[in-house]
């Protein structure tokens, strides 16, 4: 797709939500690796009882993910829906591999919010692509001086349009 | 009313392009170079050997295809202008 958003808002919003998903991630490693010098001088049986049990994170990286998206989406533009797309998949993944840490409703959650991100993509995909070639029509045609001003802006605008929501 | 003019009775510019034979004409020139463009850059990439390049070729035949439609709607529109001038007994500013 020609589209290639710069939004720097979204960036950072995507930086941050990455940082917290790594945090949630890597939370029993580091307790792991704080441990370890602990370990080495302790008995095996120690050690067993040092080991943090596997705790259940309230918030899952699927959660981390899913509130990023929804301020993602709030941040609005096609950009915008564009990453969330890819945050949204990221979720989802996120989920099916921790799927024992969701409770159904959050499996749930996380499926609803795929399937509509997906159609609301596709339609932010849809008016891109049609903005860009209504451009490319226009750019192409409109310093021809055998072509009409109007009529350049007017062929530009019903592609945009078909290629848009009228698609009558 | 056509459904093309329906749709932009509010658009004084596109209103007098869509309503005009010889603008009309023009707008129809470049939709049919669009559609040839977008068909031949489909051709291309679905003669690249590189399947990634491949897949792109759907969108450009999703483009093409919705310039076609464009088209088929002002091809309408051109035969309804044709009519409509006839059935005034304008004939003469059309060469159909």
């Amino acid at each position: 797709m020609p589209i290639n958003g710069y939004n720097p808002t979204l960036n950072n919003l995507l930086a941050l939500a990455a940082m917290k998903a790594k945090a949630i991630d890597a939370t029993p490693e580091n307790e792991k690796t704080e441990n370890r010098p602990a370990e080495e001088t302790t008995t095996a049986k120690d050690t067993q009882a040092t080991k943090p049990a596997p705790q259940k994170a309230p918030a899952t990286t699927a959660d981390i993910i899913l509130n990023a998206i929804f301020r993602t989406a709030d941040a609005g533009g096609r950009a915008g829906t564009i990453f969330t797309e890819e945050l949204f998949t990221q979720g989802k993944e996120a989920a099916q591999k921790e799927e024992a840490n969701l409770t159904p409703s959050q499996t749930q959650l996380v499926n609803l919010a795929t399937s509509a991100t997906t159609q609301a993509v596709r339609q932010g995909i849809s008016i891109a692509t049609a903005t860009a070639v209504a451009k490319i029509i226009e750019d192409l045609y409109k310093n021809n001086p055998n072509f009409d001003g109007d009529a350049v802006e007017v062929a530009a605008l019903v592609v945009q349009d078909f290629m848009g929501s009228m698609q009558t | 009313m056509s459904k093309l003019l329906k749709h932009y009775s509010k658009n004084d510019k596109a209103l007098k392009v869509l309503k005009s034979p010889e603008k009309l004409r023009q707008v129809l020139f470049i939709i049919q170079e669009a559609t040839d463009k977008y068909m031949e850059d489909a051709k291309k990439k679905l003669s690249d050997p590189r399947r990634s390049i491949q897949e792109k070729a759907q969108d450009s035949l999703d483009i093409a295809q919705a310039i076609i439609r464009a088209e088929k709607k002002l091809r309408e529109l051109e035969l309804y202008n044709v009519v409509g001038l006839k059935s005034r007994g304008m004939s003469v500013i059309i060469d159909v």
